[in-house]
């Protein structure tokens, strides 16, 4: 997702960190807060306190543009963390800023104002509006800042357009099924034109194969858009195709961060190996894993940015050397050469 | 360890307090009542170990200070004209309605969301009642349950909404609407009698306060049954609490709190022929006539008129709750149909039709009554012996 192919939107600066992020549910947090820090299992301190530790020292940034995946199994603090980031809900310890300003000290109307302007998120049951068309859904966000009928509209018929969903605004949700339904929330979510989105398992309702269009989708209009995306999953090829850089979560922790080659390459703890072991490497790393930026050499054959490795060894092994990357309109992007590949296939064991 | 043995406290505190809420709301509603209208003026008479005696002396006192105090000239007077008022309103705009108008109009606004078939038998329950000669006093009944169900409602949604915002007032207000609807109805009748006299607008409220607790009850759990993440996405994008209650919250509650007025609906019709007993008129005056002079068949009659008031009232409801949104009628058809009510009320004051044609009265269901006077006169060798098995064991 690190494609250069800015057309239209210019790429946001909002830079987004978390330090040292804790959250403990239940009353009386103090004391689990304290053994939290103090690295007592979360067991433990649900046993000794009835309090659920739900994050745990989380800190990390994500930069300008970047996609950042958090990937953890179900009840590993993934909601609980982006919910916090967004603050949805009060972090129990630790600072949330949005380039430099700090999120957890915000008041009310600071914090409307941030949300209005700055950031939108993506609900994995969607969240959509049911008495509402779909165009109302999308124009929401416009519709809370005051934005006049009209003009919210008809910026709502754009952004429809954009998501693929032309012509479908006079309908209600019930009406589209699960996949569509998801456009619209993504649609409601870019109509504010957010610099920040959170996507909380945006896909995970939905069938694979319309899973797999979403993550294209997806793909495609980052590389129009350049947000800053905080993305939830817990499917790690998902995780492997959509992010720029990922973090494992466990536990309410995060074991590791990297790209999904650092992770492959070197997983830092038992934990992750186990994602990363059955990952057939050829099949989920693609040529923007693995490429170069182009610098002039002989060029026979292209593919593109996000075809797998597995079928540009078909094209590499035809062509003489290095094979071009072209983005998703043509333009070259980078190259891909055979040393590239066979440093790919060696971790794969 | 601390914390358990508090828990422990306030929950028997709890249940003592639901076992008993009934009595402490009753004592607590007679101190306020004593402290509204001064033990300063009125009766010094707790001491005295008769009950009648304070109301007695109240009732006395409120007949003089009818004109005089603050509470009546400032409040309940005014109170009660604007709600007479409002009911003459009402009342005389249905019956100013050519007569086709209501049972058309019924039939329109089911067949909006519903089958025609359901439509068409509501909009011939609204007819029943003038085709046995009661259309007057049912008009009276359906003008006192529109004014009567507007005040729940209005008083209704804004409790439901703070109830469903503040879970300490809801905590405060759940024992008080189980006491309104546990009490007996005839125990408010007391207390609306001394503040506004007899007549319709006691009956008014006495209603309201009956047939509220559904609405109340209903909006709360509405509200807070809206999806989690419908509210969520709405505070995402910065909306005030206030945006996201009336844009999300009340418009995604609304088949509930439908529900609950469909429910007050119900209580108030059941409600209004007690209300009889506060002069309010109409069905209910009708039934207690029919049944003190034992005329069996009018008395069925009327009950059926009540039936159909029920039904009719009820089918609007429901066709007000749309979950199938894309299958409304247009803006246009809708327009074309209040067009053509409209057009039709001309029609019948341009051709003369607008009271209801004396086709039966009740004296179709004479019969019955007949029937009912046969029997006893007839069929007494039947029922004497169980008369006096009955009769002779007391
Ligand atoms: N509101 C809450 N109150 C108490 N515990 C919660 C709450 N929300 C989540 N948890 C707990 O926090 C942990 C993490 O949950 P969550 O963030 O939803 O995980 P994930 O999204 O990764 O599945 C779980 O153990 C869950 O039970
Ligand atoms: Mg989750």
């Amino acid at each position: 997702m690190a494609v250069e192919q800015s057309q239209d939107a210019a790429p946001t600066t909002a830079r987004l960190a978390a330090d040292g992020v804790f959250k403990v549910f239940g009353a009386k947090p103090e004391k689990a807060l304290e053994m939290a820090a103090a690295g007592v299992p979360r067991d433990e301190i649900l046993r000794s306190t009835g309090n659920t530790v739900a994050v745990r020292d989380v800190s990390f940034e994500v930069t300008p543009g970047e996609t950042f995946v958090v990937m953890g199994l179900s009840g590993s603090g993934k909601s609980t963390l982006v919910r916090c980031i967004a603050r949805l809900t009060d972090v129990t310890r630790g600072t949330v800023t949005i380039n430099d300003r700090d999120l957890t000290a915000m008041n009310e109307l600071e914090l409307r104002e941030v949300r209005r302007k700055q950031m939108s998120m993506v609900f994995q049951h969607f969240g959509l509006f049911p008495h509402r068309r779909v165009i109302d859904n999308v124009a929401y966000g416009l519709e809370i800042q005051g934005v006049p009928r009209e003009q919210r509209h008809a910026k709502a018929l754009e952004v429809l357009d954009v998501v693929g969903l032309g012509g479908w605004g006079d309908h209600y949700p019930q009406q589209l099924s699960g996949g569509m339904q998801q456009r619209v929330g993504l649609g409601r979510a870019l109509a504010v034109e957010p610099e920040i989105l959170f996507f909380d398992e945006p896909f995970s309702a939905l069938d694979p194969l319309i899973r797999r269009e979403m993550q294209d989708e997806l793909l495609r209009l980052q590389a129009d858009m350049h947000r800053t995306i905080m993305f939830i999953t817990h499917d790690f090829d998902e995780a492997i195709k959509l992010g720029d850089r990922i973090a494992i979560m466990k536990d309410g922790e995060f074991d590791q961060i990297g790209t999904a080659l650092e992770l492959l390459a070197n997983p830092a703890t038992d934990y992750v190996r186990e994602f990363t072991e059955d990952v057939s490497r050829i099949k989920v790393l693609t040529a923007w894993h693995v490429m170069k930026p182009p610098a002039g050499e002989a060029i026979g054959a292209t593919v593109g940015v996000n075809q797998p490795i597995d079928e540009i060894l078909v094209v590499l092994l035809a062509a003489e050397d290095a094979v071009g990357v072209e983005d998703l309109s043509g333009a070259l992007v980078g190259v891909v050469d055979r040393e590239a590949v066979i440093s790919v296939l060696d971790t794969e064991s | 360890m601390t914390a358990t043995s508090t828990t422990d406290l306030t929950s028997l505190e709890a249940s003592w307090m639901e076992r008993y809420r009934h009595w402490i709301l009753l004592a607590v509603g007679v101190v306020a009542l004593q402290a509204a209208f001064g033990w300063v003026e009125a009766f010094p008479a707790l001491l005295d170990n008769t009950f009648s005696d304070p109301i007695d002396s109240f009732g006395r006192w409120q007949q003089s200070a009818r004109r005089t105090h603050w509470l009546f000239t400032g409040l309940f007077t005014p109170l009660s004209t604007g709600v007479g008022w409002a009911l003459d309103t009402v009342e005389s705009f249905l019956l100013w309605l050519p007569w086709f108008i209501l049972p058309l109009g019924v039939f329109l606004a089911v067949a909006r969301s519903q089958s025609r078939k359901v439509a068409l038998v509501a909009g011939l329950a609204m007819l029943y009642p003038g085709l046995v000669g009661l259309w007057e006093v049912t008009i009276d009944t359906l003008a006192l349950m529109t004014i009567a169900v507007f005040f729940s409602v209005t008083i209704g949604v804004p409790m439901g909404i703070w109830g469903a915002l503040r879970p300490r007032a809801e905590k405060i207000m759940r024992p008080a609407l189980d006491a309104m609807q546990t009490v007996p109805a005839p125990v408010y009748f007391l207390p609306m009698l001394m503040l506004f006299g007899i007549g319709r607008v006691p009956a008014t409220f006495a209603t309201v306060i009956y047939a509220l607790p559904p609405v109340v009850r209903l909006t709360t759990l509405g509200i807070r049954e809206v999806a989690g993440q419908a509210v969520e996405a709405s505070e995402m994008f910065g909306a005030t609490q206030r945006q996201t209650m009336l844009k999300v919250q009340l418009p995604m509650a609304l088949p509930t709190i439908m529900t609950g007025v469909t429910q007050t609906i119900m209580m108030a019709l059941g409600i209004v022929v007690l209300a009889t007993l506060l002069g309010a008129g109409g069905l209910g005056q009708e039934i207690m006539e029919t049944l003190s002079q034992r005329r069996t068949g009018r008395g069925i009659a009327t009950g059926l008129a009540v039936v159909a008031i029920a039904m009719v009232l009820d089918r609007i409801g429901r066709a007000t709750v749309v979950t199938d949104r894309a299958s409304l009628p247009s803006r246009r058809t809708t327009l074309i149909a209040a067009g053509g009510l409209v057009g039709l009320t001309i029609v019948g004051f341009v051709t003369g039709l607008t009271e209801f044609p004396e086709l039966w009265d009740t004296k179709v269901f004479d019969p019955i009554d007949d029937a009912v006077v046969w029997a006893r006169d007839n069929l007494s060798w039947l029922t004497r012996g169980f008369n006096d098995i009955v009769v002779g064991q007391f």
